[in-house]
């Protein structure tokens, strides 16, 4: 998509990574190295030049495969954690 | 083509940081679906049923491989969805194939008669057994309806019965035969048999032919009446007889007795004379230890008189 083409042209390789949230319900993120920490909370996604968490209330993972991740519950907050620490590995 | 549907099995991850073991199945390619963490240590996640031996040879089965060491066991914790009630069938597989006979049953083989059973009385139940075959119901056999009646007529047939009736409640057929509570009197349809050795002296008929008359000598066994009737044409019409002969009889013995009442009466038991029967005669002669006893007696005989 072309609105996705202009957000991540300037993001260095970070094109793959992409975060949906459904305000007042889950969200999808595309790219996902790893799951970090996993509450019903708080859930930390990995991407290779990032760290995304989102805080919420009832989270839990509905599916997750081959770098997708579909998180179920109320995502309150997506926090962009240490930008710059994925960055040269 | 792809099914819409594929079974999913119910896992339990244990281990430090059970994210990291979600990390390693992600990289085998397993699709995980509805992770949730329970405890810290543990996350419960759904997992296709295909990839079940996948997840094992990842991480120990703590159940069957206790031996072997991992940081993350994995439980199995039943299938989801469909799955369940189709592993649930499977435990209960037997309980499931009478369920269906059942089922099949009551829907294709309603009228199948399993057995028969008997309210009132089952003192003809072999009578009842033949009727109900002769109009093709037996155990195991379809039922026939509209053959009742012909089975009730044939045992209202039998002497006693009062009431009779055949119905069929569910896979059992229902036979009720009622009888008198006063017993009925038997007819004779046979000839006419001489009870006693003597001579007729009285004879009615009023139903039969007799073959003897008013003075013959009669031996025991003899046949006083025939059971039929003599048409003009020369054949015969068979009828219960209604009869009544008259025989007069005589008695001699000798008896051993201390008194002449004494051999009488011994006399007397012997010959077994009934209300009707009358004693004409009697002698008793005593002839040295014994008594010599003479008793002339006429008894009645009837056939449904």
């Amino acid at each position: 998509m072309r609105l996705y083409d202009e957000i991540f042209k300037n993001a260095d390789g970070a094109a793959f990574t992409r975060c949906t949230v459904v305000p007042g319900g889950g969200g999808y993120f595309e790219g996902v190295k790893a799951v970090g920490d996993f509450s019903s909370e708080r859930i930390v996604v990995c991407f290779p030049k990032t760290t995304v968490a989102a805080e919420g209330k009832n989270l839990s993972i509905r599916k997750y495969y081959d770098g997708d991740l579909q998180i179920d519950g109320n995502i309150h907050v997506l926090r962009v954690e240490n930008p710059s620490s994925e960055e040269g590995k | 083509m792809k099914f819409p549907y594929s079974p999913k099995e119910r896992l339990l991850i244990e281990g430090l940081m059970p994210e990291r073991a979600l990390l390693r199945l992600r990289r085998a390619g397993i699709p995980v679906f509805y992770a949730k963490k329970v405890e810290k240590n543990q996350i419960l996640f759904c997992i296709n049923k295909k990839d079940c031996e996948k997840v094992f040879a990842i991480y120990p089965d703590v159940c069957y491989n206790k031996s072997v060491y991992s940081a993350y066991t994995v439980k199995r914790m039943g299938a989801v969805g469909l799955g369940k009630y189709v592993e649930k069938a499977k435990a209960r597989l037997g309980l499931l194939l009478g369920g269906v006979l059942c089922l099949v049953m009551a829907t294709y083989f309603d009228p199948l008669v399993l057995a028969i059973d008997f309210v009132g009385t089952d003192v003809y139940a072999r009578e009842a057994y033949t009727a109900l075959e002769e109009v093709g119901i037996r155990p195991f056999s379809f039922y026939q309806a509209g053959k009742e009646d012909l089975v009730c007529a044939k045992l209202l047939r039998i002497d006693g019965v009062e009431f009779c009736s055949v119905q069929r409640k569910g896979h059992r057929v229902l036979v009720e035969i009622q009888t008198s509570p006063f017993p009925t009197q038997s007819i004779d349809k046979n000839a006419m048999k001489a009870k006693h050795t003597g001579e007729i002296i009285a004879m009615t008929v009023l139903r039969g032919t007799p073959t003897k008359k008013v003075g013959d000598t009669v031996r025991e066994g003899e046949i006083l009446v025939q059971p039929y009737f003599e048409t003009e044409q020369g054949g015969q019409v068979r009828v219960e007889i209604i009869s009544r002969v008259r025989i007069m009889c005589a008695y001699e013995a000798e008896i051993e007795a201390e008194t002449a009442e004494e051999a009488f009466a011994k006399a007397y038991l012997n010959i077994c004379l009934s209300e009707k029967d009358e004693i004409l005669k009697t002698e008793t002669i005593q002839n040295g230890a014994c008594y010599r006893v003479k008793i002339e007696y006429s008894v009645i005989e009837t056939v449904n008189f």
